[in-house]
């Protein structure tokens, strides 16, 4: 169905004077196929060439040498009618859901390129339904307005999109990247399953490495080129240049390689939790009893301490009459680092502004060392001076022509002298562990990641006690987030920061926080160690099955074995150790 | 607070003003308008007064809704409005300070607020009712306005909500950087909203060109052989609201030349 051979790519970019500058997007002699109802996943780090990759297969840019036939139709040398046939057959689903939904309705949107192929408007409502079904949203959807949607429910509308011109290919880029982890995999399982009934063929780029796991066939992709290309059985056993292509296992992949070092189950084709769980069974049917049931959970509750640092009490927040926060108590201390955690409209963003009173909610009482912020009275910009906030996407806040001129505007305004403001901004870049040679780079020429961190050095360039982080991590490739995650590790241990950050990276939550408080439905669900608290989330969902995505891979595993019946003790996150409970139970 | 704005958005309820063909509303409001513009009387504002709250009952849009969108808009149109009282010449009722307040001033100012108020309310009352697509392809066939030109105003309304959330966060953002746009002289003021606008416009063009990518990958191509999910046609209801329109007209006009 997708031929492409010796595939080249190059995009420079021009100073002023028009000399060459830069290459960036590359790409060098790429050779790929895809036949019909194939499930491939391409992953790389960012600037790896993926996503330029994607739009070549929907001639939304031309290749400057190779060929690349789509469904037989030469997609480089093409006339316009050809490259019309050519979006016909191939689909593409984006990054951003609000970039790329043009109507306001749900059903306007889904219609929007069966419309512009000329399907009759009798058999337009048939495939907007057929679409909606196919992405398991009911008809009842069709009517609802696009910015009553949740990001997941958006990505799911954009796929049916796709869906309704009855494409034979989808290609999607980073399409997941920016969702929470059950939506994530809700989206996922959707695409899995129109690969499955509907036969059509799925490229999915990704740098989520878990993903890799549902699909047949994998590109690995570096500085522009194929780096690695098989199966998972021959990708993932070549760690190595995994990590030299800025990647990392999958962390189940990871599990089942120590289990199989531990002899505790054979290697090879296990590659989701499910089917790892099923071969222990079937090598330990002995270690499995029916009575095992699941542990009492003892989550510790920290106490209200009054000289605490930020304190919550009793606080409702609603906005246009919906509930959005009912009853939030806690107090964070001084040096700690809390996640807070819940899916999407579950009120994470609404508590965090409310910390600065960038929201307000009348008779209601939230205190930062003493001072009640909700309470009009109070001198908010003694408290603000405190708190250092970085809002989601912090890039996108960016507006100086430079970046030392973007970080020194923070602690211009606080009044000090230029030569401390200065000072300021440079140590604030060191920190971010940016090279002094970035000063005068303009903003636009950075890498994502290291604008993050440029954003992320103009909010700690104010001096603050206490970082508020509206989910640092989504959208970073593997390495970007592992810098992210160690530069706020420092400040917390070094520096002596206090941490409060929203975030949907699990994995990491148990590595770095002390404490979790998982919201649901805009009250506190648990709060507490996070092993403790991603167990209680588990104890009390509806949906258990689904509700296991939110937890760390390693809890998932002892989950599901316990529910099997194999007597391992459940709250446990770190590898080892899970990999121990593991042993010891089957012993 | 900005996301409070609701103006040019539609509100997603099923009734018969909903159901309407868009070439039909356009044109209701847009002689709705200019009888409002052509004269003021009591006999011809108590009318559209009247069809306005016809309308609006019928459209099933929570009047609550409608108000929380323009608590800003009627607070600027009543001080617009104020100015008329000081500054019509006619019968003195008192003075404050320099400002002679008369009796025709009045009666004036009230007419310029009602009429405003119509005009705002009956349009906005259009865009709750018409999707943006509705809009646009009635506004196509209403204007003769090229495809692609209505495909801008489509997305332009589709993205007002977007822009307003993005504008929120961050002004949120640089106030906490210790920007501030309510204090200080113009200058200051003027230098604090650059670091919102800048990026505000530099998102806004990123956004732009992903979508542009959206639609060439939907096969968009500028209106060429598109068909529509919802083609225009008129129904029976279509025809009677055109009677009432034409009715509407001619009282109206009634009023205008005998009062």
């Amino acid at each position: 169905m997708i031929k492409i051979k010796d595939l080249e790519f190059e995009y420079y970019e021009r100073d002023e004077e028009e000399n060459l500058t830069d290459m960036i997007n590359a790409i060098r002699g790429i050779n790929f196929d895809a036949k019909k109802g194939d499930f491939i996943a391409i992953a790389g780090k960012n600037g790896s060439g993926k996503s330029t990759f994607a739009k070549i297969l929907n001639c939304l840019i031309t290749p400057i040498d190779g060929t690349v036939l789509i469904g037989g139709i030469d997609a480089v040398n093409g006339t316009d009618e050809d490259i019309f046939k050519i979006r016909k057959k191939v689909g593409m689903v984006f990054q951003n859901p609000d970039n790329q939904i043009i109507g306001s309705i749900v059903a306007e949107d889904v219609a929007f390129g069966a419309e512009n192929i000329g399907i009759p408007s009798d058999k337009l409502w048939e495939r907007v339904f057929s679409a909606l079904s196919d992405v398991g949203l009911g008809a009842k959807m069709a009517d609802v307005r696009i910015d009553e949607l949740s990001g997941g429910e958006k990505q799911k509308v954009a796929i049916a999109g796709v869906l309704a011109m009855k494409p034979s290919c989808i290609v999607l880029d980073e399409a997941t990247s920016m969702l929470d982890n059950k939506s994530r995999w809700e989206i996922l399982n959707t695409i899995k399953d129109i690969n499955k009934k509907l036969g059509i063929t799925i490229i999915m780029i990704t740098h989520h490495m878990d993903e890799l796991l549902i699909a047949d066939y994998i590109y690995i992709m570096n500085k522009g080129r194929v780096f690695l290309r098989g199966d998972k059985e021959s990708i993932f056993t070549n760690k190595e240049k995994l990590k030299e292509a800025g990647l990392e296992c999958p962390v189940i992949v990871e599990i089942k390689d120590k289990l199989f070092e531990a002899g505790i189950i054979r290697n090879d084709n296990v590659y989701s939790v499910e089917a790892l769980v099923k071969r222990i069974k079937e090598e330990h049917p002995n270690s499995f009893y029916l009575s095992t049931g699941f542990e009492d959970n003892i989550i510790e509750k920290p106490k209200i301490n009054p000289v605490n640092a930020i304190i919550f009490n009793h606080v409702n927040y609603s906005y246009n009459k919906n509930t959005v926060l009912s009853d939030i108590t806690f107090s964070i201390g001084k040096g700690e680092y809390v996640v807070i955690a819940g899916g999407t409209g579950t009120g994470k963003s609404t508590l965090l502004k409310l910390i600065p009173g960038l929201i307000k909610s009348d008779g209601n009482m939230v205190f930062v060392d003493g001072i009640d912020v909700m309470d009009k009275a109070s001198d908010l910009s003694k408290v603000r001076k405190k708190l250092g906030f970085v809002f989601q996407y912090p890039e996108q806040q960016l507006f100086a022509k430079n970046v030392y001129e973007d970080v020194v505007f923070g602690p211009r305004n606080t009044g000090v002298s230029e030569i401390e403001a200065e000072k300021r901004a440079y140590e604030a870049i060191e920190v971010v562990g940016l090279s002094d040679e970035i000063y005068d780079m303009p903003v636009n020429k950075l890498s994502g990641g290291e604008k993050r961190r440029v954003a992320l050095a103009g909010v700690l360039a104010m001096q603050p006690e206490y970082l508020i982080l509206d989910e640092p991590l989504s959208g970073l490739d593997p390495q970007g987030k592992q810098n992210m995650l160690d530069i706020i590790s420092a400040l917390h241990k070094e520096a002596g920061i206090t941490i409060v950050m929203v975030s949907h990276d699990m994995e990491s939550v148990v590595r770095y926080a002390d404490r979790l408080i998982a919201l649901e439905k805009g009250q506190v669900l648990g709060d507490g160690a996070p092993v403790n608290v991603f167990y209680e989330m588990y104890l009390s969902a509806e949906d258990k099955e689904k509700e296991l995505y939110n937890l760390p891979v390693m809890m998932q595993l002892l989950i599901r074995l316990r529910s099997e019946g194999l007597e391992a003790d459940c709250m446990v996150a770190d590898i080892d150790e899970g990999i121990n409970s593991i042993i010891n139970a089957i012993n | 607070m900005l996301r409070d704005i609701t103006v040019g958005q539609f509100y997603s309820v099923k009734s018969p003003v909903h159901e309407l063909d868009p070439r039909v509303k356009i044109r209701f409001v847009l002689t709705f308008i200019i009888l409002s513009i052509l004269d003021r009387n009591i006999y011809l504002y108590g009318l559209l007064t009247i069809v306005f709250m016809a309308a609006l009952i019928m459209s099933n849009v929570p009047v609550k809704h409608i108000l929380r969108g323009m608590r800003g808009i009627i607070l600027f149109i009543l001080l617009c409005s104020m100015i008329n009282v000081f500054t019509v010449y006619g019968e003195e009722l008192f003075k404050i300070g320099s400002l002679t307040i008369t009796s025709e001033g009045i009666i004036k100012a009230v007419y310029v607020f009602w009429r405003m108020l119509l005009i705002i309310f009956m349009s906005s009352l259009l865009m709750y009712t018409t999707t943006p697509t509705e809009l646009t392809d009635g506004l196509e066939k209403c204007f003769a306005i090229k495809g692609n030109v209505a495909m801008g105003i489509t997305i332009a309304l589709r993205f007002i909500p977007v822009l307003m959330e993005e504008l929120d966060r961050i002004m949120k953002a640089q106030e906490m950087r210790g920007a501030c746009f309510d204090k200080g002289g113009p200058v200051r003021r003027i230098k604090s909203l650059r670091t919102v606008i800048i990026p505000l416009f530099q998102n806004s063009i990123d956004k732009a060109k992903c979508l542009a990518d959206a639609m060439d990958s939907r096969c968009y191509r500028g209106g060429k052989n598109r068909t529509k999910l919802r083609p225009l046609k008129y129904e029976k209801t279509d025809y009677i609201v055109y009677m009432i329109l034409l009715v509407l007209l001619i009282v109206g006009m009634y009023f205008i030349i005998k009062f």
